[in-house]
């Protein structure tokens, strides 16, 4: 059986065990999500590269003594978010809301990966920051009501209530910016 | 909304992280795994061993003649010496015996009317016996 065929603990358990190829695993599976997360939560690419990839040094060292009291994306995801909050503390006087600078020298599946995260920025950058964790976990990330409690320490009846206003919230911005292009 | 949501949606999962960012990652973790350390002190102790057994010989070996250290007495000598007790004083039972005491106090004198001791009064026993019959 190959690495990429075994669950995400079952991973992690390899790694802890020893195996070289386990971390190689571990980041192919894990990159693009965590890339993902990074451009929206962060101003520009080249930044959520460095995000990930020293969310990816820092499990390195901090999933050996993992403990499998949660899945292995949560604790990956904090520790992005933590990366992030640091990236970001060092921005603070800019925007969320970024405008793109000169891309005439990237290529093109870069410019548009950039843009489907700039929509996805815009679109949440109005919400309370729990509720915007929520959309992205809940909504864009695709986990489960009982994942995204996890990942943000909170109950499920407190995901479904913070999805609710979230997903309200997200339907008058989408009108208001609606009425505002005509 | 809901067909703009999905639509951002599927654009977000398009997003992929950078190729070269793999190479990046393993390239910026250290190449060996932190090593166990549990046979150190094994290594060490095992290299105290040795060493003492190398140098043994020569520490041990009586120099001959003009040696500033005595020889190391021997076993069977060691189990032929007795113990040297100290020396204690046994007491001076003389001295004891001559230490002054003082007196004891006068007895008081004795009571000239003799009491009894059974004051109960026998004059009641007597009446009762008599009211009875």
């Amino acid at each position: 059986m190959s690495m990429d065929d075994i669950s995400d603990v079952e991973l992690v358990r390899e790694f802890k065990s020893g195996n070289v190829h386990a971390f190689d695993a571990i980041v192919r599976r894990f990159q693009d999500r965590i890339f993902r997360l990074a451009c929206v939560w962060l101003y520009d690419q080249q930044q959520a590269a460095d995000v990930a990839q020293e969310v990816f040094v820092r499990g390195y060292k901090g999933l050996r003594s993992f403990r499998f009291r949660s899945a292995p994306f949560t604790w990956l995801y904090r520790t992005t978010k933590n990366v992030c909050n640091e990236f970001n503390r060092r921005r603070q006087s800019e925007p969320l809301v970024d405008e793109p600078g000169d891309t005439s020298s990237v290529p093109e599946q870069q410019v548009a990966d950039y843009d489907g995260a700039r929509q996805v920025r815009r679109l949440v950058a109005d919400l309370p920051p729990r509720q915007r964790e929520v959309v992205m976990l809940r909504i864009f990330e695709d986990l489960s009501v009982k994942e995204t409690a996890a990942a943000m320490a909170c109950r499920e009846g407190t995901v479904k209530a913070m999805l609710y206003k979230a997903t309200r919230n997200l339907k008058l911005n989408m009108e208001r910016a609606g009425l505002d292009d005509e | 909304m809901n067909d703009e949501l999905n639509d951002m949606r599927r654009k977000y999962r398009n997003i992929t992280a950078p190729p070269a960012l793999a190479t990046r990652v393993l390239a910026s973790v250290p190449k060996k795994r932190a090593r166990h350390h549990g046979w150190l002190p094994v290594a060490a102790s095992l290299v105290a061993v040795v060493v003492v057994i190398g140098l043994a010989p020569f520490g041990l070996l009586p120099q001959s003649g003009k040696s500033s250290t005595p020889l190391r007495p021997s076993l069977s000598a060691l189990a032929t010496l007795k113990p040297v007790k100290p020396a204690v004083s046994a007491p001076n039972l003389a001295r004891l015996r001559s230490v002054s005491v003082p007196s004891m106090p006068a007895k008081p004198p004795k009571l000239l009317k003799p009491q009894t001791n059974n004051p109960i009064d026998y004059e009641f026993f007597k009446e009762k016996y008599h009211a009875h019959i």
